[in-house]
């Protein structure tokens, strides 16, 4: 091949010559590469006698596509595997260019349905029943989400759609692995595998005894910052953040989950429907009905998640819109032209009323949240920040200073582990033993805990201030 | 952000064996319904006015879906019907089915200019005739059924990877980088001489044009490089021919700088120049049901199921 002159060569005598300097260059990167080839080859068959066959043959997949894409049905075992990038950099010494290779996925039919074993219901939406089933070739416990589409009369929902996709562009450590979607005998019978998560954040906040601690806090919202600020370069915006989409396994790791709304976005904004994230995790530029907005709305939602990973509950629990609102306003003060500017030509804002005196601008994160650090409340109020356009970026988020002073955020690995709900386990308690047979136990005096008599009398009156805590680290 | 420039691929082994040409549908006849079906999806794109990305995703899906599934299990007015639906989807420009419905049947009707002059004449194909133009509630109903179901099976066929990337951005972002689409702004430093006949913004805006217009020939090239071939080595291609085509001087083995192997824009290169299987000078004809003609490299194909069929059987029997 390389003897043959191309059929795109000019021709000239310069170019000849540089095409003769090319060659020989060539040959000699050639004679290094099959020398390296066979090198790799005599260590790739001492390890194949180790290996079974099929791993081998897994591994073999897992190799780039090689240079040029051949034709032949034929595996051709002689064709020299690429070098590594790394190998491949080190050879340029020619002049000659290191090409990027871009990976291709395969475009095959979706698998069926009856390879996995349903196991047990995790929960049920509006937009599908999630389960928990394995795979019956490797055994692997998965996730499998079987969409509703009995109603569908416009063919297969573009939501549905968008979840798929956004689910395939965002890989990333900490969003919910997409395995692959497989299909019942039924056109409407569409399931999505998942990687199976043991828990969801909402679940466990109302289960854990004690809140997280900081480090842990950090650690999760580190997590959750790079995968949304992922999300966002590549034109993604979730939608739909929020404590019970956020899934936890016992190693530490926070996945996003639920893409059911997100969607792609892009610059100009396109037409967008109003009515997305649920209330609790809404921004106020979206309940002030803003017809455009974009991937600020996360980072809102990402605020809510922050405070409530450190109250243990919701951080804004309105019962309307209006109400929201009002919860909102209360901590984060109200809107003025100069902390949000534009605020006021937003349509719902016209309904709005309310006194601007020095009590009800700027926020009271700092009473609030009282064991937070300086810049814990500097990073809760610009992840919180009223106006979109002065929201903190979750890429500008990843690098606060709050994440980088004391405590430090804590390894994924020194995670406590909890009994998953919706892996039917159950929390062992540690009890004591049941009694032993003799006489009947008898209580002596007052405790005073239960009627808040005696010792503890008078404890709903007492003066509650910041206090202290043993456990801040 | 690798993303971008890499999108599903269809494997040499896909390529080997086409799946209709085992039903018994000859290679032949195989590539005039693909370039049919690529020509009725542009011109129904373009009565939508759809925007090209639009319509080149449905063109891309159809090629990738008759991959893996047989031309009679699949006849193609659903399946570009279906195509096209699901494109809209995933491009964020829902149509209703109806609509889709309507625009293909006028191109399929004696009104179209898809429709070969001769048969209308001959036939008994008056205005009058509703039937040739107005689509019936009962044959809506069935062919809105049938495209659902098609949806719902390109969508298993393809394994719901839906993910087309196409070349049209990254090209005009190549052009960019070149530097042959910028204008000459007064207030920085005067480019050198020689780079000036790059600076001509009518010649830029038609480098553009034809640019995108080798991007989309190769959408309806037999090769199918669109399933062969990553977008930025599409891009690339495009730029070079329109390049050369308008006299456009680019830097030495520029390709590179884009991770495209002189092999392979050359490959490109001859599938987009002599991509046309129907040569230029012969129009290409499209009904829905009749007998396929062959006249000065053009001809008339039709797209119906019982059509195929008998030309399928009639060019085994030759």
């Amino acid at each position: 091949m390389s003897s043959k002159k191309s059929r795109w060569e000019n021709d000239s005598a310069e170019d000849a010559e540089e095409a003769a300097r090319r060659k020989a260059a060539k040959e000699a990167k050639r004679l290094k590469k099959a020398q390296k080839a066979e090198e790799e080859a005599a260590a790739a068959a001492a390890a194949a006698r180790q290996e079974q066959e099929h791993d081998a043959a897994l591994a073999v997949s897992d190799e780039p596509p090689s240079k040029r894409r051949k034709v032949s049905t034929e595996p051709d075992e002689h064709a020299p595997t690429p070098p590594t990038a790394s190998a491949r950099y080190l050879d340029r010494d020619d002049g000659e260019a290191y090409l990027l290779r871009f990976p291709a996925a395969a475009i095959q039919p979706c698998n069926s349905v009856d390879d996995y074993e349903p196991l047990n219901r995790i929960e049920e939406g509006s937009y599908g029943v999630v389960s928990r089933a394995r795979h019956l070739f490797t055994g692997e416990i998965v996730a499998l989400k079987k969409l509703k589409l009995e109603k569908e009369t416009d063919g297969f929902p573009i939501t549905s759609l968008r979840e798929i996709q956004t689910l395939m562009a965002a890989r990333h450590p900490h969003v919910v692995n997409l395995r692959e979607v497989v299909v019942g005998d039924q056109l409407n019978q569409v399931y999505i595998v998942m990687d199976f998560i043991e828990h969801d954040l909402k679940t466990l906040l109302d289960d854990m005894p004690e809140p997280f601690l900081q480090s842990e806090v950090k650690t999760l919202m580190l997590q959750l910052l790079s995968a949304t600020a992922t999300m966002h370069a590549n034109w993604i915006m979730h939608r739909d953040l929020k404590t019970s989409n956020l899934l936890m396994n016992n190693r530490g790791q926070m996945k996003i989950a639920d893409f059911g709304l997100a969607r792609t976005f892009g610059d100009p904004c396109p037409p967008l429907t109003q009515l997305v994230v649920t209330l609790w995790y809404r921004s106020p530029e979206l309940l002030l009905g803003a017809e455009e907005y974009g991937p600020a709305i996360d980072v809102w939602s990402i605020g809510c998640i922050f405070a409530e990973l450190i109250l243990k509950e919701p951080l804004f629990q309105g019962k309307s819109e209006i109400d929201q609102l009002s919860k909102i306003f209360e901590l984060m003060g109200v809107p003025t032209d100069a902390n949000w500017p534009g605020w006021r030509r937003l349509p719902n804002s016209k309904s709005l009323n309310f006194p601007r005196t020095k009590q009800t601008t700027g926020h009271l994160l700092r009473s609030k949240f009282p064991l937070l650090t300086a810049n814990g409340v500097a990073l809760l109020a610009s992840l919180l920040s009223l106006d979109p356009e002065q929201r903190i970026t979750a890429e500008d988020a990843l690098s606060h200073a709050y994440f980088r002073e004391d405590p430090k955020p804590k390894a994924e690995a020194m995670f406590p582990t909890f009994p998953s709900r919706a892996g039917q386990e159950k929390r062992r308690r540690l009890s004591p033993s049941a009694p032993a047979r003799g006489e009947a136990p008898q209580l002596f005096g007052d405790v005073g805990l239960e009627g808040r008599s005696g010792l503890f009398a008078g404890m709903e009156e007492e003066e509650v201030g910041g206090g202290f805590s043993l456990r801040v680290h | 952000m690798v993303s971008i420039f890499s999108t599903p691929l269809a494997k040499p082994a896909q390529l080997a064996s086409s799946p209709s040409q085992l039903a018994g549908i000859p290679e032949p006849l195989e590539q005039k319904l693909r370039l049919v079906a690529a020509r009725l999806l542009q011109a129904a794109g373009a009565l939508i006015q759809l925007p090209q990305p639009t319509i080149a995703t449905a063109i891309v899906l159809l090629q990738r879906f008759y991959l893996t599934t047989a031309l009679p299990t699949s006849p193609l007015l659903p399946t570009c019907l279906a195509a096209l639906f699901l494109a809209c989807k995933l491009t964020e420009r829902p149509q209703k089915p109806r609509d889709l419905i309507n625009v293909f049947k006028y191109l399929l009707s004696p009104a179209s200019p898809l429709h070969p002059p001769h048969l209308s004449k001959s036939s008994d194909s008056s205005p009058s005739n509703r039937d040739l133009y107005y689509v019936s509630e009962g044959d809506y109903t069935a062919l809105r059924s049938l495209l659902l179901a098609t949806e719902a099976q390109i969508l298993r066929a393809l394994g719901f990877d839906t993910t087309v990337h196409l070349p049209y951005t990254l090209a005009f972002n190549y052009l960019q980088s070149l530097g042959v689409l910028t204008h000459k702004s007064p207030t920085t430093a005067p480019p050198p001489a020689d780079e000036e006949a790059l600076f001509n913004p009518l010649q830029n805006e038609k480098l553009v044009a034809s640019t995108f217009a080798y991007l989309t020939d190769m959408l309806s090239s037999p090769s199918q490089p669109y399933l062969t071939h990553h977008p930025h080595e599409l891009a690339v291609a495009g730029i070079y021919m329109a390049a050369r085509d308008h006299g456009v001087k680019l830097p030495e083995r520029w390709w590179e700088v884009w991770d495209v192997e002189r092999e392979t824009l050359g490959f490109l290169v001859v599938v987009g120049r002599g991509g046309t299987y129907i040569s230029s000078s012969g129009k290409i004809w499209i009904v829905e049901e009749g007998t396929f003609e062959e006249r000065d490299g053009g001809g008339v194909v039709a797209i119906g199921r019982d059509s195929v069929a008998q030309e399928a059987l009639r060019l085994l029997a030759e």
